[in-house]
């Protein structure tokens, strides 16, 4: 067992863990920390994206261990204050999610690539969210969604949340 | 799930030499990596382990070798073997035609063809692994064949201690293997994250 | 533009309003099955075959127990002390729990390691020393039609052949004769291939057994918790489970898509295990095992065949079909319905003869045959008119959009009887298609198609103008183990004037929080967002055969509104009890009873139900609930017209879909945002069969892509911008005029993409490709034409 502290949404946790013990698993088991999720065992999903020193990583291919001393950022933690997150309320006003079980992981990525791109493209935003899966949006919402928080961050005027459906 | 393989190499050695070690599979078997002869059942049946470690799964086979065919006249033989995982996690099997030809007087060619089958874990890996894991243990088997061949001529003695190095070979191979699906796995999130577009 | 009755305010039919559920979905609370805790909650792990088709020899537990944490392995063995080792299915065929002898497909589950904690219990499941003596299995289902084939179910006593049944429908002579004489005959082979739901959220359960109060519940990842329930006391009845002791729990579910209504073994052994050891279990599976294990979709081999004039007029069409079903027909479909819906299969064109026959053999691949997002077997049956009449258009050198508008059944020829004896409620083809070639521009495409086609660039147009079935059902044709696939809601209003409905469906994503919340405001002039959905839970939800193959809307959704109709009937009588008036002087607006003629004397429905509960008229029973169970007198029949346009590279056979346009008829809109985003949805789950996804399995039954590392799903950059658009051609029988849509993207992209990359392809005499169409597989086409 291993001793390790690491600060989540900007409070401190220390805990013994083995060395085996995957990020994910802390967070969920551990911290009860339940909004990141498991979706796959290939690293292929993105379902347990998070940002670790605020670069999104997908928790499930970190250990926890690995995360001794460094920032972790889950969903949980995005709507500062009580008011949501411009993704969150991006995601609501476009209909970004179905079943929600990719958002928090999609959530997340978005955080990173906004802080990098602040002005993506459309192309730039599917690109930026290839490695996390949604079986049930089709992305076309996703993309909307981010580009609506996008807008959003900026400052920008607010995309229409319409449905484009002729 | 199936992988062929065919190879020819060329050793420095008189035919009859390549003959003499390739046809006994005591001899032979020290080239297999991760390979051990356990019992001589009889002439042509052998029992042995074969042990592998792919990344996470670790798999060690005990099984049966027979030769089919040994034909000294015309350098050309058939082996076959097949195993069990020893954890019932699988089983594997091999067949091998080989031949001999004389390219010179201190010049043999050896070429062979295998075909490997695998069940269970292994093959879930997909052809793609099992396919590139398959010709990486054969380019270990050449090398190892034509070590043992081309180094010195081979007394006893030394013939023992080219045995010991390759029986030290299996957990290099390990090694190697698993390096290979690491290997494979950084590709494949090369691809996926590779072309991230342009930062404005 | 949808028209609506309400104001933005009560949020009735036709409002995009924003989706209920997400608050809790965006900030991490939703309510995931893997989510849940409970004191003293053991973990179970799954060991599983390595082979498709092997003895058992033995299995050696000793290390395993041995594992620090481990608490228990059960295996076959133990379960059949107790009669639990094997389970019928939906199909009434059975279905093995655990093993005690053999195995039938790799990854089969063979014996359960409990442990305290996830990873003890993996531990243990690596100690678990199995010993096998491998078998050759049946991986193809043709050869295991052959009579030399070996029969795999020999637990079935006198079974001496691999068949499962064999199908009819339509009339086979009148098929015969026309085809006989007709002037063109165009036939095509085609393979559906084995795929995958691949919800994102994989299978799992927690059991809990109370011994004190022998009462279990179960938190489970189901599409259909009622009828879970009652397979549970069918299958557990006899060691004192009965029916009121169970209660299913489906939490939030992270996609179902027809994966999520089997009993999978897994969910059998943890309720077992719990009863056994009297403690909480908590099983989830890993995508692997997911992939590998649970229940597939399609697998249907198809021959189908078209007759026609010279002219392009369609005259007939004849289906075979194979299906390969694994080792038990474990299907998801209506009892008296062995291949499902599959005899829509004869389109959306006029004319009157047709035959269809399907054979089901058993094979060493894992069971299923699960209706994925899809009214059982549609996609298989849609795919193959779809090809074949654009076959024809091929071969009679007819555009395809041309021959369709030709063909079509009239809006005016509705309800149409079908050659297989559907009664088609109501449609309008023409306008879809049309709609969809304007919106697309489709003239100026094949103008560009002509040109790029001079230039040697290979571009290509395909269409797909398909007719849907969903709904089930009536009550006279469809059932699940007896019980009729009729569907309920239960509505209380409070005497503030909010309410609280509850329905015997659940929601995997749809959204039906915010939708049926929609109906019920419609209905009753109550806000939505005051009206609280509740599904899920057998304890308080009303009975319901669940939510798949895009039923809610149908039955539940029918339901709430007749329910509400029932509610608003009351309300009229309290409002002319307060008005003084009589009933028939009474005007309803949504939100309140006004008195004809004079608007001013009225009373608000909040006013009503405070009545209701405070002052309700002599002789009225108080309060203001009401309940029903809808039984649909037919099906509905959505429809849709989809044109994707795609670009082929010559040098490497790589598609890219250029454009996809979508117009659905989905009858009277809820809430066009979510019928919208089921539709993207939808044509993304289209898209990965025809260009990427499929369940490879070798000649020894290995699975050759059983993780998401080779099973491809499409990522953001696969998926195109989708287009999408809608008709509506309200259904004359269902109370609200709708008609359900989640699966029908999934049902027409496919035959759309294919017929595009084989229009793209068709001057080089290509007629067929069977989907997934890969690189490979055009690469190696354009190679044999000589253009690589
Ligand atoms: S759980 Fe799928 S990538 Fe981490
Ligand atoms: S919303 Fe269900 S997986 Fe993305």
């Amino acid at each position: 067992m291993k001793e390790i502290t690491v600060t989540v949404n900007g409070e401190q946790h220390t805990a013994s863990v083995e060395a085996r013990t995957l990020l994910v698993h802390f967070i969920r088991e551990t911290l009860n920390l339940t909004g990141t999720h498991i979706g796959c065992d290939t690293s292929n999903c993105g379902a347990c994206t998070i940002l670790l020193d605020g670069k999104s990583v997908k928790s499930c291919t970190v250990l926890a261990v690995q995360a001794n001393g460094k920032q972790i950022a889950t969903v949980e933690g995005l709507a500062a204050g009580g008011e949501l997150h411009p993704l969150q309320e991006g995601f609501k006003e476009n209909h970004g999610l179905h079943c929600g079980f990719c958002t928090p992981g999609m959530l997340m990525r978005a955080v990173e690539l906004l802080e990098k791109n602040p002005n993506p493209s459309e192309e730039e935003i599917r690109w930026g969210i290839a490695g996390n899966l949604c079986r049930c949006t089709g992305y076309n919402n996703i993309v909307k969604s981010i580009q609506y928080a996008a807008a959003k961050m900026r400052g920008d005027e607010l995309p229409d949340t319409e449905p484009e459906f002729v | 799930m199936k992988a062929n393989i065919e190879k020819t190499f060329e050793v420095n050695q008189p035919i009859e030499k390549v003959w003499e070690f390739l046809s006994n599979p005591e001899k032979v078997v020290t080239c297999v990596p991760g390979a051990k002869l356990t019992e001589k059942v009889d002439d042509t049946h052998y029992k042995g382990t074969v042990s592998l470690k792919f990344g996470p799964v670790a798999a060690s086979y005990n099984g049966q070798i027979s030769i089919d065919e040994l034909d000294d006249e015309q350098h050309i033989m058939k082996i076959s073997g097949k195993g069990m995982d020893t954890k019932g996690k699988g089983s594997a099997g091999m067949v091998m035609d080989g031949q001999l030809t004389a390219k010179g007087p201190d010049l043999t060619e050896v070429g062979y063809k295998m075909e490997i089958s695998v069940s269970g874990k292994l093959a879930q890996f997909g052809s793609r692994l099992i396919v590139d894991v398959s010709n990486q243990l054969a380019d270990q088997f050449v090398s190892s064949f034509k070590a043992a061949l081309e180094t010195a001529p081979a007394p006893a003695a030394e013939a023992a201690a080219v045995r010991e190095e390759a029986a030290a070979e299996p957990k290099d191979n390990a090694v190697n293997v698993f390096a290979l699906i690491i290997g494979v796995i950084k590709a494949f999130f090369g691809r996926l994250f590779s072309s991230k577009p342009k930062q404005s | 533009m949808i028209k609506c009755k309400t104001s933005r305010e009560i949020g009735g039919m036709g409002h995009p309003i924003k989706r209920k559920e997400d608050d809790r979905f965006i900030q991490g609370k939703g309510h995931y099955v893997d989510d849940i805790k409970l004191p003293g909650m053991l973990y179970m792990d799954i060991v599983r075959s390595p082979f498709a088709y092997a003895k058992i020899l033995s299995i050696n537990t000793e290390e395993a127990l041995k594992v620090p944490g481990v608490v228990a392995v059960v295996t076959g063995k133990d379960l059949e002390k107790y009669n639990l080792h094997w389970m019928p299915t939906l199909m009434s065929d059975t279905q093995m729990v655990l093993p005690t002898d053999t195995v039938m497909y790799q990854s089969q589950e063979v014996a359960a390691v409990i442990a305290t904690s996830k990873y003890a219990a993996r531990d243990g499941r690596e100690a678990v020393m199995v010993e096998y003596e491998p078998m050759t299995p049946v991986i193809d289902p043709f050869k295991a039609l052959e009579p030399d084939a070996p029969v795999l179910r020999t637990d079935k006593e006198g079974k001496t052949d691999n068949h499962i049944w064999h199908w009819e429908a339509g009339d086979r002579e009148a098929t015969e004769k026309v085809f006989a004489s007709a002037d063109v005959v165009v036939k095509e082979q085609m393979h559906l291939p084995r795929l995958h739901v691949v919800s994102i959220e994989t299978c799992g359960c927690v059991a809990d057994y109370d011994k004190v109060n022998n009462h279990l519940t179960m938190y489970m990842t189901t599409q259909a918790p009622h009828a879970i329930r009652t397979v549970i006391a069918l299958v557990a009845g006899h060691v004192g489970l009965t029916e009121e002791k169970i209660r299913v729990v489906s939490p939030d579910i992270g996609g179902g898509f027809g994966g999520k209504v089997p009993v999978y073994p897994g969910y059998v052994i943890a309720i077992a295990v719990s009863f056994l050891v009297g403690k909480p279990v908590k099983w989830i599976e890993d995508r692997s095992e997911n992939l590998q294990a649970d229940s597939f979709a399609r697998d249907y081999h198809i021959t189908v065949e078209m007759a026609a004039t010279r002219e392009g007029k369609i005259l007939a069409t004849r289906f075979k079909v194979l299906a390969d079903h694994g080792y038990t027909d474990a299907a998801a479909n209506p009892s008296k319905f062995p291949t499902g819906l599959f005899s829509i299969g004869t389109g959306s064109y006029n004319y009157d003869t047709a035959f269809m026959e399907a054979d089901a053999v058993y094979t060493n691949k894992p069971p299923g045959g699960v209706a994925y997002r899809c009214s059982f077997r549609v996609t298989e049956a849609v795919h193959a008119i779809e090809r074949i009449t654009d076959r024809l258009a091929q071969e009679i050198g007819k555009d395809p959009a041309v021959l369709r508008l030709e063909n079509f059944i009239k809006k005016e020829e509705f309800p149409w009887k079908s050659p297989t004896g559907w009664e088609y409620d109501s449609g309008d083809y023409h306008t879809g298609l049309q709609k969809a070639m304007k919106v697309i521009g489709y003239d100026a495409l094949r103008k560009e198609q002509a040109e790029k086609r001079a230039r040697g660039e290979l571009m290509g147009i395909g269409i797909s103008t398909f007719t849907e079935i969903v709904g089930a059902g009536p009550s006279r044709q469809f059932d699940i183990l007896g019980i009729k696939m009729f569907d309920s809601a239960e509505i209380r209003v409070h005497p503030t004037g909010k309410a609280i409905a509850r329905f015997g469906t659940k929601s995997q994503g749809q959204g039906h929080e915010t939708t049926y919340a929609q109906i019920i405001a419609e209905e009753l002039g109550i806000p939505a967002q005051h009206i609280q959905i509740e599904e899920g839970d057998t304890d308080t939800a009303p009975y319901g055969l669940g939510t798949y193959a895009s039923r809610s809307t149908p039955t539940a959704g029918a339901a709430a509104a007749v329910a509400a109709r029932k509610l608003r009937e009351k309300a009229k009588k309290i409002a002319a009890y307060l008005l003084e008036v009589s009933e028939e002087d009474l005007e309803w607006e949504p939100g309140k009873f006004y008195v004809k003629g004079a608007p001013e004397k009225a009373k608000t429905i909040q006013e009503i139900v405070f009545a209701a509960y405070t002052n309700h008229p002599p002789g009225m029973e108080a309060g203001f609930e009401a309940t029903h169970y809808y039984d649909p007198p037919n099906l509905t029949f959505p429809s849709g017209a989809y044109i994707c346009v795609v670009d082929i590279d010559r040098e490497t056979g790589e598609i890219k879909v250029r454009r996809f346009v979508a117009i659905d008829d989905c009858g009277n809109i809820i809430n066009p945002m979510i019928v919208q985003g089921q539709v993207h949805g939808g044509l993304t789950q289209g898209l990965a069969p025809a260009l990427y996804e499929a369940l490879v399995y070798d000649e020894e039954g290995n699975i050759l892509n059983g993780t998401l590392m080779d099973y491809l799903v499409p990522t953001a950059v696969e998926s195109p911008h989708w287009e999408t658009g809608h008709t509506i051609t309200p259904s004359p029988h269902h109370p609200i005029g709708a008609k359900g849509v989640g699966e029908s993207p999934t049902v027409g992209a496919p035959p759309a993409i294919a017929n595009a990359v084989v229009d793209a392809l068709s001057h080089l005499g290509v007629t067929h490709i069977d989907i997934p169409i890969t690189p490979p597989k055009v690469w190696k086409i354009l190679k044999e034409k000589g253009v690589v």
